[in-house]
């Protein structure tokens, strides 16, 4: 009976093995032998230079920029996301009227595509006719800012963006884990003397760990991938020093050509979501309680 | 009953079999056929690549797919399919026939309509070699785009810049006025498109053609064109936001005369400023002379080319196609603002393009350098170092682009090389 449990779970599983080995295993394989080679990306002819292209990517003169750009992008985004998105979830888990619809609004953003929301903040700071300019200028008569010549200030955008746009997927999670939390624990707590505060920090959140789990992988993930604000608002510009390793790595194979060294950039892109979300999941399981 | 379907049967495979035999390859019957024709045209001309496209198949009874590209993903999901070895059965080349997809084209040159090329589309369609592979419509005539009304606005006569020297002169003088001189896109044209002027032709301030396409060019001699860029961005001839301005910004800077120049573009960027705004006059200006007693120039190249994929399954029908554009692309080429190649395509002589080559007779239109002298891949290659250059233009700088303009040359001419 139990072998026969196991067969079926097994089977139910094996499609979303299968599209795992088909969409994440093969290409991971694949891109790791081209990082091997020196390939234009498209013609006939690889050739085999063994390291190389590592050894390439200790010299860059760009990966170290680009590698603190993904780690704001990531930890930054990741951070404020969670912190907005629990405060907001807090607030909205409250009863009053017309949470629904600001739940809505807060969620809304995630509607609209990376690229899009990229591209519509762009008109805001753009030099030309950009809505922060002409308020500089029609409202406080000051001379226009070119807001994106300077890279930081790109970067800054990017993550404050980004993380308001996914804030309301945070906002979700904690919903949700805000509403498994049992009311009894805060009345046993409040009974005790408790003040509001202690309640939020020793019993709302410690049961919330998993959500936080959930939330703080994927955001930091999320942003350590980000693309698609950062092609839309500066597209990595200015001299591609906004650019995240997922826009280096597309820039360095289809521009540039060098299919094989954006190969080893997007190992090492692998690598390093690896070194920072692993521990820190391990970490925050270990966290968990049973409520 | 059953052996006499099974003989029937047998005997319809092998008649079959030997009917695929008479097609060469891929070549074949082609009604009914169905092909990819993947493109990036957009508004107007996509309208005008349809009609054609319609016509096609109704007078052919070819099942014609149009893939339509944005044009910012077009070079991408080319490269993509390429290395896949997937590719659509037509496509647009772009000016990369030879270099990029030629191992990938059917040769062109017995077609019947090949004959109609004329030797400007037959020289930059064969370069070095013998070997074309695409059909040439067109051919894109760069040089300097100018608003004429914003530089009489600043007394500048743009027919009267002879040389480097009279336009940077030029330009000083529309700083002077109050306007900036130059609108970029901040694309690899910026240095390229030029380049065989400082560097590589007869009458370059250095000839070093040879080291160029030997795989020994050092870029030294670029330098004397990066400091002359050098020299614009002190007087203030480019926008402050240069390193951020997108191309909206520059046609809309261009049409409501607060910039006068484009920097290596075409007719096509006239055409868009026209749209905007149609009370100023635009024309394409030559290249000037490099130095007294050198001539101008005017960097053309294949405008709108299309190629057959050589091991497409329906190879017959995709080169019935590019017959059929050969003989009746006369409308859509209408719309290109650009310059028939091939002799049955008649369109009226009234475009812009025309009007320049028609007022720089005596200029040199030669194909676009980077395409003739630089490994493929420079071209993003010199992007990147026009956008180094305009976020800090230095002397430390321009050396630091100059070596890494160097770095990559070598690597992608060995990586060229390697692979022949």
């Amino acid at each position: 009976m139990l072998k026969k449990r196991k067969i079926k779970m097994m089977l139910l599983t094996a499609p979303g093995l299968l599209l795992i080995a088909l969409f994440v295993f093969v290409p991971l394989v694949n891109g790791t032998r081209i990082a091997f080679y020196n390939w234009n990306g498209y013609g006939k002819t690889m050739k085999f230079i063994g390291l190389q292209n590592f050894i390439d990517l200790i010299h860059d003169a760009r990966i170290g920029r680009t590698t603190i750009n993904t780690l704001i992008y990531g930890i930054g985004s990741c951070v404020l996301q969670n912190v907005l998105g629990l405060a907001a979830a807090m607030f909205v888990n409250q009863k009053f009227p017309g949470r629904n619809t600001i739940r809505a609004i807060l969620y809304m953003p995630i509607m609209i595509s990376g690229f899009v929301m990229g591209q519509v903040m762009r008109y805001m700071f753009v030099y030309d006719n950009g809505v922060m300019n002409d308020i500089l200028f029609y409202m406080f008569g000051m001379d226009k800012i070119n807001w994106l010549e300077n890279s930081w200030i790109g970067v800054a955008l990017i993550t404050l963006i980004n993380s308001w746009q996914y804030l309301g997927l945070c906002m979700l999670i904690y919903l949700a884990g805000l509403q498994g939390v049992s009311a009894t624990y805060k009345e046993a707590a409040a009974i005790d003397g408790a003040k509001p505060m202690q309640v939020f920090f020793h019993v709302t959140l410690p049961l919330l760990i998993p959500s936080i789990t959930t939330a703080v992988i994927t955001n930091l993930i999320g942003g350590l991938k980000l693309y698609e604000m950062v092609v839309g608002l500066t597209s990595g510009g200015p001299n591609r020093m906004s650019a995240s390793l997922s826009q280096y790595i597309q820039i360095l194979y289809f521009d540039d050509e060098r299919a094989g060294y954006a190969a080893a950039v997007g190992i090492f892109q692998f690598v390093l979501i690896l070194v920072l979300a692993m521990p820190l999941n391990r970490y925050l399981k270990s966290r968990e309680i049973e409520a | 009953m059953k052996k006499v379907l099974a003989i029937a049967l047998a005997a319809a495979m092998v008649l079959g079999s030997m009917a695929g035999c008479g097609a060469k390859g891929g070549e074949g019957k082609i009604k009914g056929a169905k092909i990819e024709f993947a493109t990036r045209q957009t508004g107007d001309t996509l309208e005008r690549l349809r009609t054609v496209v319609a016509n096609f198949e109704k007078e052919s009874g070819v099942k014609v797919e149009l893939t339509e590209y944005a044009n910012d993903d077009y070079e991408s999901a080319l490269k993509t399919r390429m290395a896949s070895g997937e590719l659509p059965d037509v496509w647009e080349t772009h000016g990369w026939s030879r270099l990029r997809y030629g191992e990938y084209l059917a040769p062109v040159n017995d077609e019947a309509w090949y004959a109609n090329e004329n030797d400007l589309a037959k020289g930059i369609l064969t370069g070095d070699g013998d070997t074309a592979y695409a059909l040439m419509l067109t051919t894109s005539v760069l040089g300097i785009c100018v608003n004429v009304t914003a530089a009489e606005e600043c007394g500048v006569d743009v027919y009267a810049i002879e040389t480097y020297d009279d336009l940077t002169a030029a330009c000083q003088k529309i700083v002077d006025a109050g306007k900036v001189p130059f609108v970029t896109n901040r694309s690899g044209g910026d240095f390229t498109h030029v380049g065989g002027q400082f560097t590589t032709y007869d009458d370059a301030l250095v000839n070093d053609a040879k080291a160029q396409l030997d795989g020994t060019y050092d870029f030294e001699s670029f330098r004397a064109e990066i400091k002359w860029f050098a020299e614009l961005m002190d007087m203030g001839a480019f926008w402050p936001d240069v390193t951020t301005a997108s191309d909206q910004d520059n046609t809309e800077r261009f049409a409501k005369g607060e910039s006068v120049f484009y920097f290596a573009n075409g007719a096509d960027f006239c055409r868009n400023a026209a749209e905007i705004n149609s009370d100023n006059t635009y024309a394409v200006i030559a290249f000037p002379a490099i130095k007294e007693g050198a001539k101008k120039y005017m960097a053309g190249g294949e405008g709108y080319a299309v190629g057959a994929w050589k091991d497409g399954k329906n190879l017959a029908a995709a080169k019935a196609l590019l017959a059929y554009l050969a003989e009746h692309g006369g409308e859509f080429v209408e719309g290109l603002s650009a310059i028939s190649t091939v002799k049955s395509v008649d369109t009226p002589a009234t475009r812009l393009s025309e009007e320049a080559m028609q007022k720089y007779a005596d200029a040199v239109y030669v194909n676009m350098w980077d395409r003739e002298y630089m490994p493929s891949g420079m071209w993003g290659v010199f992007g990147d170092a026009v956008n180094q250059f305009y976020a800090d233009w230095s002397d430390e700088n321009i050396e630091s682009i100059l070596s890494f303009l160097k770095t990559n040359y070598d690597e992608k001419y060995a990586a060229m090389h390697s692979a022949e």
